[in-house]
């Protein structure tokens, strides 16, 4: 009765925490259109898009995908064979536990007219596959800790997801290592069971038992003699035989009760011991089922539905409203395995941003905060924007996503999401921006300019005489980080002899592109070098020369007096941005872990 | 002494072809590059954002290829150009350099000099010299006339990247030559491709490709032919840009060096992920 309310209680937990999940996925979207598909709109898209792709031969990629990704785990092979054996020995034992050790009620005995759990295959299988999950977990506990380089090792939902495991397994293994140790539980079942027979014969029963099938009984210290063996084992035969396969196929549960047997034979016997085992093991696996939406676990749903979505869908061919849903699916599927990080060009740099966000695996789940509208402060949110954005688009970290999400739509999705909240963001004055640009057309004319006209005013901004001196502003060049010598150089461009030939702006292609340059750019390279000379640093940071400079080095390369012209630009650049980030700390707009002094 | 072939990040997945086409020509010519799955990228985009940033993505590619023994051979111009520079900061700047390897040592690794870069012309025009390619050549492309752009990073600043004359560079067309196309002489062909703006001012970025567009075709030339992905992204994607937006009267084709060499190689053109459309330009006989 306790039970059947225990566990009527954890599915009714887990079903509502599964529509609550799902129905996130449609409620909210980090996509920048969000807003256009509400959640009723959504479903019914999504439903049109599952019959009808079920209806068409695409059924056959799903069915594909289904049996590859999804049951063979394809993906996770090709990364690493290694992860791939982990990954399945939890998996298939699992599975396995699940459906002919839980379900046993409904699934075994459907298959197998007489199933008890005591006779085999099931009662070695069901040691086996426990034992390959605890190995399973063990690994990746292992794995997960000492991983090299970059990758971060596991979070609290990761270990939590293992922790559970183990405890349903191992739990499993000592109750039914109790129950082998347990006189009580003989002598119930040879009260029931026992056909016939005398004392002598129960004796002998009893000490085949204790001599065979590590049970502990008080009565019996010594060994029995062979004769009286063979007779217990006739008696077994004749009463219990068909029920029971010899405890050592159960191995791990034998082996438990042959070393725990011997000390703590008296405590397992009782019944509060074994009652206390049975509950810890069956609160484990209702609390992993009740608590399963919100854990990590969720994946085993998230993943399989992310595979064969993302085999079948495509941007700009699916409906809309579907990639937007997407999106969500594809952010539950994140299971924090660190292959993206692992394949990431640019993860390296976190080394210098020190921005875990830098990290694809890392700003999964803060990007699902930031989706699902939990309040990110405005350091988490810029601590994201900044992470998101330090990115080459190589798309290497998809390639390597065991659970198959389109990460780098996904980041550009969120990108121009975050860009609406009109906070400067830099990495837009930088090559970074390319791929933006190259994929335009899609994107709204408008939107699409607004965000780089908002970074370019941040870093033009705030250079006026006055606002200079209201916020004694001081200039601390160096700062982006480029070298001692090149601090000294461009302290010493007045002494290196720039003699203002004008041959750098002369070969400027940006210069030669405008008929009226100084209108259009502010100060042209050979102004800016002056500048610079004189000390005239608003002069020099609010000339839009700066941001409209190629480096391509044509002005150094002609510069006779062999100036590194488009190395101070560079440097330029790198200072304007740290300062900007710091006046637009106050209105959230800073870099984070950057410091500068002002 | 491995050769290390160093991926550019731009084209893993944005550009196939490019990483096709370099493959197959480098295996008819039979240079025997390995592949280091590790290699990272280069760090040229964030130059002017973080220059250190720029200079530890750089060296820990170096620090790699040196733990391993490699040196490295880039097919890229701007990673060529980017590897180059950065070694040169961090000969500069000893300090620079001290802070990038205690940052590197939390990866294991540990950058020195010593690490030779170079970019896969260079490899080709020392290894098998342009008279070696010439003998090579099975499909002349007599009559094709080509505007060669070499891009900023392989020629700029020439004490850093050291590859060619940045004032009248000729390996590149030299070796454009030993497929017997001809080589134009057009005015714009040093300047800067304008991929660097593009994503900041995309009207600056397309009117500098425009103008080496309109100078090209001026010169007579039939085609554009570049090496750096980020030049022919600009001359293909941005052309198609500048196609619709602006209405030039014209469009000029492009083709990568590596897909010319590949075809005058007599490689497959569809090894080489030649479009359909580009090959009667590049081979008269061909329409
Ligand atoms: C009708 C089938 C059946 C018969 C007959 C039967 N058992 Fe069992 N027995 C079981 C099942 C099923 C379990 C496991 C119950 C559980 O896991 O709680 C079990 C468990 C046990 C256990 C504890 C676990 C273990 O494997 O040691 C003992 C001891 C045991 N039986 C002894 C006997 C003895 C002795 C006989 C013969 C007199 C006998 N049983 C006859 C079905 C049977």
């Amino acid at each position: 009765m306790l039970d059947l309310i225990l566990i009527y209680t954890a599915l009714a937990f887990f079903a509502a925490g599964m529509i609550y999940k799902a129905s996130a996925w449609f409620r909210f979207s980090p996509s920048v259109d969000a807003a256009e598909y509400p959640p009723r709109k959504r479903v019914v898209s999504a439903l049109r898009g599952i019959i009808l792709t079920v209806l068409s031969p695409k059924v056959f990629t799903l069915l594909k995908v289904f049996l590859l990704d999804v049951v063979l785990q394809r993906r996770i092979f090709v990364r690493s064979p290694l992860g791939w054996f982990v990954h399945m020995s939890i998996f298939l034992g699992f599975m396995v536990l699940l459906f002919m050790h839980a379900l046993s009620k409904y699934v075994a005995s459907a298959f197998v007219s007489e199933y008890y759990s005591t006779i085999n295959p099931f009662f070695f299988l069901r040691d086996l596959f426990g034992v390959l999950v605890l190995v399973g977990v063990v690994a990746a506990l292992v794995r997960r800790f000492t991983r090299k380089g970059l990758v971060p090792g596991a979070n609290v939902m990761d270990v939590y997801a293992l922790v559970i495991l183990a405890v349903i397994m191992l739990s499993g293994v000592i109750l039914e290592g109790a129950k082998m140790t347990s006189h009580s539980v003989f002598s119930d079942m040879v009260d029931e069971y026992m056909v016939g027979g005398d004392d002598e014969e129960m004796q002998a029963l009893e000490s085949y038992w204790v001599a065979e099938f590590g049970l502990v009984s008080p009565d019996i210290k010594a060994p029995a003699g062979k004769e009286v063996l063979a007779r217990g084992r006739e008696a077994h035969e004749m009463s219990c035989a068909q029920c029971h396969a010899s405890n050592r196929s159960a191995f791990a549960g034998y082996a438990f009760a042959k070393t725990a047997g011997p000390v703590a034979a008296p405590a397992l016997d009782a019944a509060a011991t074994r009652a206390a085992l049975y509950y810890v093991h069956l609160l484990a696996c209702l609390i992993g089922l009740a608590y399963l939406p919100f854990s990590k676990m969720f994946h085993v749903f998230s993943v399989p539905i992310c595979l064969m979505a993302n085999a079948v869908m495509k941007k700009g061919k699916s409906d809309p409203a579907n990639m937007a849903t997407r999106l969500m699916v594809e952010l539950d599927a994140c299971t924090h395995c660190g292959s993206c990080t692992r394949a990431c060009s640019v993860a390296t740099v976190f080394l210098e941003f020190e921005n875990d966000n830098i990290l694809p695996s890392e700003r999964m789940a803060v990007i699902r905060d930031f989706a699902t509208g939990k309040a990110l402060d405005a350091e988490s949110m810029l601590i994201l924007q900044q992470g998101i954005h330090v990115c080459t688009d190589c798309g290497k970290c998809a390639e390597a996503c065991t659970s198959g999400i389109d990460l780098t739509n996904l980041w550009s999705e969120v990108r121009e999401t975050l860009l609406q909240r009109a906070v400067p963001e830099y990495a837009l004055l930088t090559p970074l921006s390319l791929q933006r640009a190259l994929a335009r057309q899609s994107m709204d004319e408008e939107r699409y300019a607004k965000p780089i006209e908002i970074a370019e005013a941040a870093v033009l901004a705030g250079w006026d005489r006055e606002s200079l001196e209201n916020k004694a502003r001081v200039i601390v060049l160096g700062n982006g980080g480029m070298s001692d010598s090149m601090r000294q150089k461009l302290k010493h461009i007045s002494s290196a002899g720039c003699y203002r030939c004008k041959t750098c702006s002369n070969s400027c292609p940006v210069v030669r592109n405008y008929p009226d340059a100084g209108a259009m750019l502010g100060l042209l390279p050979h102004q800016m070098m002056h500048a610079i000379g004189l000390g005239l640093w608003d002069m020099v940071f609010s000339s839009k020369m700066l941001w409209n400079c190629l480096g391509c080095s044509q002005c150094q390369e002609c510069c006779p007096q062999c100036i590194r012209i488009a190395d101070v630009f560079c440097e330029l650049r790198n200072e304007a941005i740290a300062l900007a980030g710091v006046s637009h700390a106050g209105d959230g707009g800073h870099s984070p872990g950057k410091d500068v002094e002002s | 002494m491995k050769l290390a072939a160093f991926p550019c990040c731009f084209t893993f997945k944005g550009l196939a072809s490019y990483e096709a086409a370099s493959r197959e020509v480098l295996k008819a010519l039979g240079v025997d590059l390995v592949e280091e799955p590790d290699f990272k990228c280069c760090g040229y985009p964030l130059k002017n954002y973080r220059f250190k940033a720029f200079v530890l993505s750089s060296a820990r590619n170096l620090a790699l290829a040196h733990s391993k023994s490699m040196d490295m051979v880039t097919m890229c111009s701007c990673c060529y150009g980017n590897l180059k520079h950065a070694e040169h900061a961090l000969a500069e700047d000893p300090a620079m350099k001290e802070e990038i390897n205690a940052a590197l040592g939390r990866e294991g690794l540990h950058y020195r000099d010593g690490v030779r870069v170079s970019h896969f012309l260079d490899v080709l025009y020392e290894s098998m010299g342009v008279d070696g390619i010439a003998g090579r050549i099975v499909r002349p492309l007599k009559g094709l006339r080509v505007a060669v752009h070499y891009g900023c990073h392989l020629l700029r600043p020439k004490d850093v990247v050291q590859f060619d004359n940045p004032f009248a560079p000729t390996k590149l067309d030299r070796l454009v030559e030993a497929t017997g196309a001809e080589s134009v002489s057009w005015s714009a062909k040093l300047d800067c491709c304008g991929s660097p703006m593009m994503g900041i001012n995309d009207e600056l970025s397309m009117d500098l490709t425009g103008k080496k567009l309109a100078s090209a075709r001026r010169a007579g030339a039939d085609c554009i032919c570049v090496v750096c992905p980020y030049c022919y992204q600009q001359f293909t994607r941005v052309q198609d840009m500048i196609v619709a937006r602006r209405n030039p009267g014209f469009e000029l084709p492009t083709i990568l060096f590596q897909q010319l060499l590949g075809l005058a190689l007599g490689i497959d053109e569809s090894a080489l992920c030649i479009e359909p459309n580009l090959l009667p330009a590049v081979i008269p006989s061909a329409a």
